[in-house]
């Protein structure tokens, strides 16, 4: 089949619309949490998912309205325990990604084992997404979006320098508290569309890529969200091409992609010498 | 006026006394050197005057309100003793750097304006960084870096300037460069100042008054009650009085 008769089918159209905004978010918010050392945050609240996925099944709920607010909440609770606990905060996302997952296997086991349910969440399947979940990805990377673009200068001065932000006058705490809010939403979406195991993928892949080539800050995010949506955009067709896992070809897609960028990087800095 | 109030500060952290019960005021016109040994509460002093360290007993006021309510954060330049926390591979421009300085004077949703991009080229020909406006922080050498953080802090046009240690990786002419500057805006705008440094022997050339902190105030006045002060002798020895004095 030709890739413009793929484009004609609604969960074609759908995936491709919903995994664009995911695509724009993660890639926004992997800069910040990488520049801020707390790249695996977006790991640990993958895991406190996985958890909330399972006791939405079990409760049976749709597992989205149990893992919204649930990982809301630990979100905020890394970032208290990173500070009043005198904890890093790898340790602090070590504390309850573990929790997460402890909780999700019990619940799981409890509820009769593994199921197919649980490990869809897993791996995750775009082609599979509702019009009701593209409608809500779409909401709420909006949200997102607009959140950081008002308050782009701030959460620019507090990654860069939180001291200096602080003696700005900016409210660094409830920047803080923003941020890991916004990717405790993103993490939730975003396991509709990679599933909850390769979710860090999409949040560090894009922002090292830029990385790697950016000089500013806005450059930078702005490159970030290209490489991402190239890459979910690319892996949505190669996958349809090749017939093959979507969400794996996406953080594949990405991958090579960071790998082009260092190897820019490597010859540019090889042309100054 | 009284730019800085600080009255029986004390603050102690993992149950030791940092700070007990410091008071002093700086006022229009104020170059204060504060000194004092490693570890005797110097940066912890200016954070909890800029409400970044707390909490604390005792009271600050600032351009005559308690810290709690001072919103007026424009007023106000810093540079922290941060050249170490350097990320190199984080990606921004020296101009970039030096917006974050105009942000305090800006409501939401703060956006930079041509005005703000004209008061960043005046800052950086200023500190005779114009060249560098667009280059990547993390390739600048620890010299250019510590000039881009001096611009970001006085971009602003502030009143009061708190500087930690600011000159420790800056070669002889930046650093020449770098008190005339601030002597500049201490003589004509009457910024006040207060220059955390370890560098005893030359401060007496630069300030008008000394702050000396060992977890208290040991010190606070103008240099010539210092240097004729025979208490002080007694408590700092001939040796370190004098070179504190001999360039004042």
């Amino acid at each position: 089949m030709e890739i413009v008769e793929y484009l004609q089918y609604g969960f074609i159209q759908r995936a491709l619309l919903c995994g664009s905004f995911i695509a724009l978010l993660c890639s926004t918010l992997g800069v910040l949490l990488v520049l801020r050392r707390f790249s695996l945050l977006g790991d640990g609240l993958a895991h406190v998912t996985f958890g909330s996925v399972a006791l939405g099944l079990a409760l049976r709920v749709y597992p989205l309205y149990v893992s919204l607010p649930v990982v809301m909440l630990s979100s905020v609770g890394i970032l208290r325990l990173a500070q009043k606990a005198r904890l890093y905060g790898d340790a602090a996302i070590g504390i309850v990604s573990s929790f997460g997952i402890a909780a999700g296997v019990i619940l799981a086991s409890a509820a009769g084992g593994f199921n197919v349910d649980l490990f869809s969440y897993l791996f995750g399947n775009i082609l599979a997404i509702g019009p009701e979940e593209v409608t809500l990805s779409v909401i709420l990377s909006l949200a997102v979006l607009v959140t950081v673009v008002l308050f782009f200068q701030e959460i620019f001065s507090v990654t860069f320098d939180e001291e200096f932000a602080r003696a700005s006058g900016i409210a660094t705490e409830r920047l803080n508290v923003i941020l890991v809010l916004l990717t405790a939403v993103t993490v939730v979406l975003t396991m509709n569309v990679v599933g909850i195991l390769l979710v860090t993928a999409l949040l560090i892949l894009p922002a090292v890529t830029a990385l790697q080539l950016a000089k500013g800050f806005k450059s930078a995010i702005l490159l970030s969200a290209a490489v991402s949506l190239a890459a979910v955009i690319g892996g949505i067709v190669v996958s349809l091409l090749l017939n093959l896992p979507t969400g794996a070809v996406i953080v594949m897609t990405n991958f090579v992609l960071f790998l082009v960028a260092f190897g820019v990087r490597a010859c540019r800095r090889r042309g100054r010498n | 006026m009284s730019v800085i109030e600080v009255e029986n500060l004390s603050f102690r952290y993992n149950g030791i006394d940092v700070l007990q019960e410091v008071s002093f005021c700086a006022g229009t016109g104020d170059y204060i050197g504060l000194v004092g040994p490693n570890g005797s509460g110097k940066t912890t002093l200016i954070k909890a005057i800029l409400g970044i360290a707390g909490p604390f007993r005792g009271r600050v006021r600032l351009f005559g309100r308690e810290l709690r309510d001072f919103r007026e954060w424009s007023k106000i330049g810093y540079l922290p003793q941060s050249l170490t926390f350097f990320n190199p591979y984080f990606p921004s421009t020296v101009r970039e750097i030096v917006s974050l300085g105009l942000l305090s004077r800006k409501k939401f949703p703060r956006v930079l304006t041509r005005a703000d991009g004209e008061a960043i080229d005046r800052v950086l020909g200023l500190l005779n960084i114009s060249g560098i406006g667009n280059s990547p922080i993390g390739e600048l050498s620890g010299g250019q870096k510590q000039r881009v953080l001096i611009a970001r802090a006085v971009v602003n046009d502030p009143e009061l300037l708190i500087l930690d240690e600011p000159t420790t990786a800056l070669d002889p002419d930046a650093r020449e460069l770098f008190f005339a500057i601030l002597k500049r805006l201490n003589t004509e705008r009457g910024t006040v100042m207060i220059l955390v440094t370890h560098d005893i022997g030359s401060i007496g050339e630069h300030a008008n008054k000394l702050l000396y902190v060992d977890r208290r105030v040991l010190f606070y006045g103008g240099f010539d009650e210092f240097c004729r002060s025979e208490r002080m002798t007694t408590f700092f020895g001939s040796d370190s009085q004098h070179i504190i004095c001999h360039r004042h």
